[in-house]
């Protein structure tokens, strides 16, 4: 008997299909019902049905996330996507679905896919994927960028330690305020620890400036001072006190900042 | 560069006849002819009729005054741009150091003016007649007098020019927050007809119409309410918070009946707080976010919390989650979790009243923090 697992998020979806499969394929065992992809991975391994059918959007593995781990495993399922969005179609296809089908789900087509389903699995019971085999996950999770899959759960492996820094954390009495990098107008160091300037006021952290400089995006953030670092897109422009000292003037602040020697040439060439 | 650049204000530009002229060099130097031109003009009809200066026949007297007034005229009109080009900064910024500069510069040039034309017309030594005994003393009250109309036409000139250009920074500034509700607007629109919402919650109405027919009919009528409540609140300038808390409550309901046991949410609001006014789509940007970055990649779900206080002048509404947190989400294709334009709205509706705090959640999540300024209270009879 054919055996099939389904997996979407969305409960009231997987009771349905549930229920359409039942009439479009009395014969079909359902072995396996899961509602993320982690969980359906797991009943994969264990149960080995023929078919899957897989939502895309789904917490912890998404859909395609999860079909490239099947086709990279030996043995395969078929597998069937069912999405509310033809978004994901050349995706889904590009990782070498059986089917695609757009909720809610009709009797008529899934009553094709079923016919197709029963035809492939009479001519071939079980097919050796073709597909290569990323060895690790760090291939994998290059390969998913590639096909422009986020990859948010991927090991630690997926996501670079070189990745810019996206959120500093600050604490702010007994709470713990975030701010996007994008915010920040200018890093000053202070002792220790570092004053993050954004256009609502300062707030101190305890990450030094020079560790800090490391986490940074070279192109969007400039150090113009052994203590400084200014946001490239924060700068409003530049003039010359009667000191001669080179000031750097900001969009969103008040305040002027000294740009030393060493770091001048930065702005010669604008 | 200054806040505001230096425009020469001339005292012809009081009357709105004068100010169809765009300000130029040259156009100034006219003016100045004019204007003392015809300060002469009156002089000399006000010495006649009072017979100040009998002695003198008039077509005489008419040119000795038209002299002096043009004298002192040009004398102050290159001072003051004088002052112009030396102290630009400070001239914008109207400094007292610039006004004692313009007040004795005046005097100057009104006594200038008083001798030198008169002394060389005598063919006396302009030098010799300044420098008399008492030749100075009677011309000091009458260069206070034209330097005290001179300072109070430039003064109110220049508050002229600063009402017109603080109305012209208003008109762009509501200019840009209209536009910005546009954009808000349409990207709410494009949001709720947003297809995965959309389907998907229309999926889970099919996939209920056959096994739970009433609740299948919940949630079309969650449905028609989320939709009629962000197409009116996207067409409206002003909501009330009850009405924005209403459609997060419509848009939570649905996806509580989606997502199953994964979401759970609550709506604490001081009843006192719902009739306040607040700009449309502030919140539901907020409470899409904890759906979106916070319980829809977690796997065991959470809670959304949306909480809404006014107390001392402001008005806070909190989303809080338990979720994944902003420090696991990937970066948003458009940059940033989409909170660039809200925070832009914010600027150009409250300037810096406002503010929209992130903040983290122990053990996880983030909350959400807008913080606005309360409008005051509205007079019952409108209510």
């Amino acid at each position: 008997m054919t055996t099939a697992l389904l997996a979407d998020d969305e409960p009231h979806l997987l009771s349905y299909l549930e229920e359409q499969l039942a009439l479009a394929w009395p014969d079909l065992k359902v072995v396996g019902r899961a509602p993320n992809g982690v969980e359906a991975l797991r009943l994969i391994d264990e149960l080995a049905p023929d078919i899957v059918f897989l939502d895309i959007q789904m917490p912890g593995l998404n859909g395609l996330q999860l079909a490239s781990r099947l086709s990279a495993g030996g043995a395969s399922p078929r597998v069937v996507f069912t999405t509310a969005h033809e978004q994901y179609a050349l995706q889904a296809f590009d990782s070498e679905a059986f089917d695609y089908l757009l909720k809610p789900i009709r009797l008529e087509r899934l009553q094709r896919t079923v016919d197709r389903l029963k035809e492939t699995l009479a001519q071939q019971p079980q097919t050796p994927t073709s597909a290569p085999a990323p060895e690790t996950a760090a291939q994998l999770a290059a390969m998913l960028r590639q096909l422009g899959v986020p990859v948010p759960n991927a090991p630690a492996a997926a996501a670079p330690s070189s990745a810019p820094l996206q959120w500093i954390r600050a604490a702010q009495g007994q709470e713990t305020r975030l701010i996007a990098v994008d915010e920040v107008i200018y890093f000053q160091s202070n002792d220790k620890y570092t004053s993050v300037f954004i256009a609502d006021g300062e707030h101190l952290i305890r990450t030094p400036l020079r560790q800090l400089r490391e986490q940074l995006d070279e192109q969007k953030f400039w150090q113009i001072h052994r203590g400084v670092i200014v946001a490239a897109h924060h700068v409003a422009g530049t003039r010359t006190d009667f000191r001669g000292r080179l000031l750097v003037k900001l969009k969103g602040r008040p305040e002027e900042l000294v740009v030393s020697r060493n770091y001048a040439e930065l702005f010669r060439q604008m | 560069m200054p806040p505001h650049p230096v425009r020469a204000n001339h005292p012809l530009d009081m009357f709105a006849l004068f100010r169809r002229w765009p300000a130029s060099t040259r156009r100034n130097l006219v003016y100045t002819a004019l204007w003392s031109s015809l300060i002469g003009i009156v002089l000399t009809v006000l010495f006649a009729l009072t017979g100040t200066r009998s002695a003198v026949p008039i077509p005489k007297l008419l040119g000795m005054t038209l002299l002096t007034s043009n004298t002192i005229g040009f004398l102050i009109h290159g001072a003051l741009a004088a002052l112009r080009r030396i102290a630009p900064h400070a001239t914008a910024r109207r400094t007292w150091a610039v006004r004692t500069c313009q007040v004795m510069l005046i005097e100057c040039c009104a006594v200038l003016g008083f001798t030198v034309p008169d002394a060389l017309l005598h063919g006396v030594d302009p030098y010799t007649a300044l420098v008399r005994d008492g030749a100075l003393a009677p011309m000091l009250p009458m260069g206070l007098v034209v330097t005290a109309i001179t300072m109070a036409i430039l003064a109110t000139n220049e508050r002229r020019l600063a009402r017109e250009t603080a109305a012209a920074q208003h008109q762009q500034q509501i200019a840009e927050a209209g536009q910005l509700l546009a954009e808000a607007r349409l990207r709410t629109l494009q949001a709720q007809i947003e297809p995965h919402f959309l389907y998907n919650t229309l999926a889970n109405v099919v996939s209920l119409i056959g096994s739970e027919p009433d609740r299948a009919r919940h949630m079309l009528e969650r449905l028609i309410d989320f939709l009629r409540a962000s197409l009116a609140a996207s067409r409206a300038d002003q909501a009330t918070l009850g009405a924005e808390l209403d459609l997060a409550a419509a848009y939570l309901d649905l996806l509580a009946v989606r997502m199953g046991a994964r979401l759970r949410w609550r709506i604490e609001a001081d009843e006192g707080c719902r009739g306040v006014n607040i700009a449309p789509m502030l919140i539901q940007p907020l409470v899409e976010n904890a759906v979106m970055h916070g319980i829809e990649p977690k796997m065991e779900g959470g809670e959304i919390l949306v909480r809404a206080a006014c107390a001392a002048g402001v008005l806070s509404v909190e989303v809080s989650d338990d979720g994944m947190g902003l420090g696991a989400a990937p970066p948003r294709p458009g940059g940033g979790v989409g909170l660039s334009n809200l925070r832009e709205r914010l600027r150009s509706l409250h300037g810096p009243k406002a503010q929209l705090q992130l903040l983290e959640n122990r053990p996880s999540g983030v909350t959400s923090r807008l913080l606005l300024p309360l409008p005051p209270p509205r007079p019952l009879d409108q209510a």
